[in-house]
């Protein structure tokens, strides 16, 4: 919003110009805020997260369970059983505990992806798409050498140089995780550029800098929105599908991956050791992907 | 178009190179050895190193592997499956992921685009609800939970479908990972018809062509659907990618012998050759099916020229 | 309206029928037919008896091709190949008899130079057997000179002196070489047959023939399921009663044991947590397995070799505890380096890894603060790093478990968690790159060497470079002792000096509960050598 405020300045002699901006750049934040309470499922979606949030950083710190700590005379118990709302898992560990921690693990993990695949893919399209030509083919070299190495190898790297944990995990998201974001963004781009108003503030002697942040980047929004909350889901399956592969969270710390996959043998004889995890992981995702929906309806104004 | 296509497989012929290079390079420093086993003696393992060349400098080993795989030799497994030709190996896994993949990737893509035109079409409306609940859903469930719940229900409870991928039975045993696998698919394609028909239909020339008068069928069909082809083949493609390479995690959740297990033991067992060759093939279909879909974008979309760098 | 009742009606008929239908067939498993199959957990890596190293591999070709001894129901050797055999020379010469109708299932006729052929590729250090040290074991003539390259296979104390007579020269008498001799490897290899083949030999079911109750019907490398058939050519073959038997790969126990309640599986292994599910099931085995679990000590690491240390880890553990109330399967303590079942005292029949005497596997937090308090004016070691692999999920739990209790009982020690692969941990084993690890170990063949022997001062698999001359001595004296009473007291000695060093402190022994259909009689595991026998099963 900012941006478009100062451009209202720099441009403040053509009337024309300042018309265009100005009454629909001091609205815009709060249209979409109205726009957005209107939607019910989103609202809830917001509510719930935050619940879910407070659980998973509070309950670790309030509970008389340790997620660590192994009672094993009181392993297996069943949801409900002396104090333990969601039971115990094979070491007498507390399910509600566990699920707490292992759920701020994964948002943890989530988030960063969030930032990075931002950051790094939305930029990354931008100027590959916009730019085209041997600059855009040298930008999806890189991202097609990038997406050819798989990311086992990548992390099991560099587990070996660094100490097997979030820090790796997220790393390798790192190097990997904004591809799908920046490829997205680029096709949008690649559509948009040969747009008529964007041929025609080009031709009009706009800079490259400004017809990317005043026209493009806002008609991608929507789908960077859509692209960056289905890359929650993908940060939080990396993590659950590197705990399959035995390359997730050390114990004794646990994420929802891990927990998932620990209970994922057992769930025909304790089911509750998968249900839970896999209920918070769905609500967490749940909630992230009817958010989205509902900024993207916000912003696009229907 | 010719001279494009020229173009990219040579930038092709060089990635692939890059890949096989980092890739050779960073096997080495994986920890352990193919042969570093509890039962193998320090004579034992030098031997294996001398057998199959592993004892040369690395650069010498790389010529030779690039000099080996010019003539379609991969070399051969060292662990996983002794002394089996990598080609071999690829080629009998890839046929059940195929398989697999490809019914995946048509249920999921038909049922998913139908829903997005549905909820699109019908939008606001219930349908419209329904739809895109059921995509939420959909991608919010991680597609080895919802191949849990399934096997769950069908295999244990029901005991109508096997649980498990049976050889003997290709078919019936590959119903449920199927089904497992497409969900995502599904819901990721009924988003982004949904969204991109919605651009579409609130469009200025969607507005203008409605205001002419022209059928609303008709609009739908020839406007709106051509143009959001572009989205989901952009979309389908690497899907599709993810589907045929063999989801590991599916594949695993349903014991199914395909290219993704056997990477994964072959990346556990330390097995170079079947990790480089498998990661070679999936780098070929990769920029294939990129390349593929750059062309096609060329068809659908005249506006987007693919000779634009000259 | 009344048509599309009917229609309704018939759907839910047809749906009804379908599930009925199947549950019936999938319930009904082996009864009224002669098939079983048996779940493995491994894919099968080769069909090569040199090559071959997979339970699942190691199974398959010793049902297939047969040796000069099989194993019995009652884990004894029973001959195979062989109808007879003669000692000579004090021990140290046996010549075989090789049967007359013994015949490969291309028809030839299964000679002596078979076997020299097989076990003279089994010990070329080119094919690198992945076993054979057992060559060594069984005492063959320069068996490890020629593994190590130092002399040619033509030296192996293996030769056919007439087409039905093979002799083994030993270097010293092996009183357990009949059940070593029994082990996959040691099958014979037809040597026109395999110039045949030439590279393809064992990688598919039609670049194998077979000498043994059973043949594989077709099967290619990759395959996840192995089917075996009846060998009509098998010279006993009229007392193998079972027609065919299937194979299946399945990793996950759950969805093995699923297959079991399908109806898709006969003899399915369970993991810990599904035994609490079955262990009231008819057709619930509760067997024991042949892994010893232990943890292992870098002695080239200063403050890890303090003895005190190893010690006061010892015995802040509850062996118990673990067993029963983590991993659930049927898994026992041990206090001693040989797991259960292995030797038995020749003079009075009790179990070796009860005579064993050590106190320090037994929980006591009083003596752990004891050792500690004496480890801490000695070292200055205040936190260590255990190494565990991710190739059995009850890893993670057991390691949990050994911090918790170390961290409690040794106050102001920090325990960090190392997950990393199999091949990975050993690796780091190998280079000595770790603190502490978890290690298991099973028996390559059925005696008490099998396991002591690798604690020898160099031995390849002494990963804790744990050094002891008396134990190297002792070890020495048993290898060549003949008489079995005093061989066994050597080694009784030798494995309480292992114990209380501390060096490599053993936890449990794994249980191996399985769920096997009651009707099929005769198919025990074997706690050593080639696990399951097909030959000797039946149906009741």
């Amino acid at each position: 919003m900012t941006d478009n405020k100062n451009n209202d300045f720099e441009f403040a002699q053509n009337p024309e110009v300042e018309d265009h901006y100005s009454g629909k750049s001091y609205s815009y934040g709060q249209l979409i805020w109205h726009r957005f309470l209107r939607n019910k499922g989103a609202v809830v979606s917001v509510v719930v997260l935050v619940i879910i949030t407070l659980i998973a950083f509070l309950a670790p710190h309030f509970s008389q369970f340790s997620p660590t700590t192994p009672y094993p005379n009181q392993s297996n118990l069943a949801p409900g059983t002396n104090g333990h709302w969601f039971g115990t898992d094979n070491l007498g560990r507390d399910i509600f505990v566990r699920v707490a921690a292992g759920t701020s693990v994964s948002l943890r993990v989530a988030l960063v992806a969030m930032a990075i695949d931002l950051v790094i893919g939305t930029s990354y399209g931008l100027i590959s798409g916009y730019f085209g030509g041997k600059i855009d083919l040298f930008m999806q070299r890189i991202t097609e050498i990038l997406s050819t190495i798989p990311m086992i190898i990548i992390v099991t790297l560099l587990v070996l140089v660094m100490k097997p944990g979030l820090i790796s995990i997220i790393t390798a998201m790192m190097i990997v995780g904004w591809i799908n974001m920046s490829r997205i963004v680029r096709a949008q781009v690649l559509e948009l550029k040969s747009r008529e108003y964007v041929l025609s503030a080009r031709t009009m002697g706009e800079s490259n800098f400004k017809i990317i942040f005043s026209q493009i980047l806002p008609n991608t929004l929507g789908q960077i929105i859509t692209t960056f909350m289905l890359s929650i889901p993908n940060a939080i399956f990396l993590e659950a599908f590197l705990a399959f592969i035995g390359l997730g969270v050390p114990a004794p710390l646990a994420s929802l991956g891990t927990m998932i996959n620990d209970g994922y043998t057992q769930a025909i004889v304790y089911p509750y050791m998968v249900f839970f995890p896999v209920l918070f992981l769905a609500l967490i995702m749940l909630s992230f992907n009817i958010i989205a929906d509902g900024l993207r309806d916000a912003i696009e104004g229907s | 178009m010719k001279k494009y296509v020229l173009k990219r497989l040579l930038i092709a012929v060089v990635t692939l190179f890059l890949i096989t290079l980092i890739l050779f390079v960073m096997e080495k420093a994986m920890p352990g050895s193919p042969f570093n086993d509890e039962k193998m003696s320090h004579a034992q393992v030098a031997a294996l190193y001398r057998k199959y060349g592993l004892d040369g400098p690395i650069w010498l080993q790389f010529f030779n592997y690039l000099k080996n795989m010019i003539t379609g030799d991969f070399g051969v497994s060292y662990t996983v499956q002794v002394n089996t030709p990598v080609t071999t190996m690829i080629f009998q896994h890839f046929k059940i992921s195929l398989q697999i993949g490809l019914q995946a990737t048509i249920l999921g893509s038909i049922i998913g685009f139908f829903m997005g035109v549905l909820a699109a079409v019908k939008k606001g409306t219930i349908w419209d609800n329904l739809m895109t609940g059921i995509s939420v859903l959909g991608i919010s469930l991680p597609n080895f939970v919802v191949a849990l719940i399934i096997s769950l229900i069908f295999s244990y409870k029901l005991m109508v479908l096997p649980g498990t991928y049976q050889q003997t039975q290709p078919f019936v045993s590959s119903i449920l990972p199927t089904i497992a696998l497409s969900t995502f698919t599904m819901a990721s394609i009924e988003r982004y018809v949904r969204n991109d028909m919605i651009t579409i239909m609130d469009s200025d020339y969607y507005r203008l062509a409605d205001s002419k008068g022209i059928k609303k069928y008709q609009l739908i069909m020839h406007h709106v659907i051509r143009n959001t082809l572009i989205s989901v083949i952009t979309v389908l493609a690497p899907l599709m990618i993810d589907l045929i390479a063999g989801s590991m995690v599916i594949e695993k959740a349903f014991a199914i012998p395909g290219l993704g297990t056997l990477y994964i033991s072959a990346i556990q067992a330390n097995d170079y050759n079947v990790v480089l060759g498998i990661t070679f093939f999936y780098a070929v279909l990769f920029i294939g099916i990129m390349l593929v879909v750059d062309i096609l974008y060329g068809l659908i979309d005249p506006r987007i020229r693919l000779d634009e760098g000259e | 309206m009344k048509r599309s009742a009917a229609i309704v009606s018939t759907a839910i008929a047809c749906v009804g029928m379908l599930l009925t239908g199947c549950q019936k067939s999938s319930n009904s498993g082996t009864q009224n037919q002669s098939k079983i199959t048996v779940v493995e957990n491994t894919p099968v890596d080769s069909l090569d008896p040199a090559v071959a190293y997979q339970e699942s591999a190691i199974v398959t070709v010793a049902n297939t091709t047969e040796g000069l001894y099989t194993m019995d129901a009652h884990d004894k050797p029973q001959f195979g190949l062989a109808s007879k055999v003669k000692t000579s020379n004090h021990g140290l010469t046996k010549t075989f008899t090789i049967r007359e109708d013994a015949k490969w299932s291309n028809g030839d006729p299964v000679t002596a130079n078979d076997f020299v052929f097989g076990w003279r590729r089994f010990s070329d250090p080119k094919n690198a057997s992945p076993y054979n040290f057992e060559l060594g074991a069984a005492g063959i003539k320069n068996a490890d000179a020629i593994t190590l390259g130092k002399k040619p296979t033509s030296d192996l104390g293996v030769r056919a002196t007439g087409p039905k007579t093979l002799v083994v020269e030993l270097d010293h008498p092996v009183p357990f070489l009949s059940r070593i001799l029994a082990f996959a490897p040691f099958a014979p290899v037809n040597q026109k047959y395999f110039e045949k083949t030439g590279k393809k030999f064992g990688q598919d079911s039609s670049h194998v023939i077979a000498t043994g109750p059973y043949k594989i019907k077709d099967w290619k490398l990759g395959d996840n399921t192995v089917q075996l058939v009846k060998n009509p050519k098998y010279w006993d073959a009229k007392n193998v009663k079972v027609k065919e038997i299937k194979l299946d790969v399945i990793t996950d126990p759950e969805k093995a044991a699923i297959a079991f309640e399908n109806g898709n599986a006969d003899y399915v292994r369970l993991s810990g947590q599904l035994v609490s599910k079955y262990h009231k099931d008819k057709n619930f085995v509760d067997e024991i397995s042949n892994f010893n679990h232990y943890l292992i000590f870098n002695m080239k690491e200063p403050g890890i070799n303090n003895a005190n240390l190893r010690k006061a880890i010892s015995v802040s553990l509850n062996r118990k505890e673990i067993t029963t109330h983590i991993l659930k399967d049927g898994s026992v303590p041990v206090h001693s380096m040989v797991m259960r079942k292995l030797g038995k005292n020749p003079k009075t029949g009790k179990d070796f890894a009860d005579e064993s005497t050590t106190n320090l596997s037994q929980y006591s937090p009083a003596d752990a603060k004891k050792y500690w308090n004496k480890a801490k004016s000695e070292t200055k070691l205040r936190s260590f790093t255990l190494l565990y692999d991710d190739s059995d999920p009850s890893y993670s739990n057991v390691a949990a478990y050994i911090k918790a209790q170390v961290e409690k009982n040794l106050p102001g020690m920090k325990v960090n968690l190392q997950q990393v692969s199999k091949k990975t941990r050993l690796d780091k084993m190998a280079k000595s790159n770790f603190d502490v690890g978890i290690s298991r170990w099973a028996p390559d063949y059925g005696d008490i060497s099998a396991v002591l022997n690798m604690y020898v001062t160099g031995n390849a698999s002494n990963y804790a470079k744990w050094s002891d001359p008396e134990y190297d001595r002792l070890i020495a004296q048993a290898n060549k002792e003949t008489d079995l009473s005093k061989r066994y007291q050597l080694l009784l000695k030798a494995n309480n000096i292992l114990v209380d060093s501390a060096a490599c402190p053993p936890l449990y022994q794994a249980g191996a509960p399985v769920l096997r259909r009651t009707n099929i009689k005769d198919m025990p595991m074997h706690i050593s050598g080639v696990p399951l026998v097909f030959k000797y099963v039946y149906i009741k």
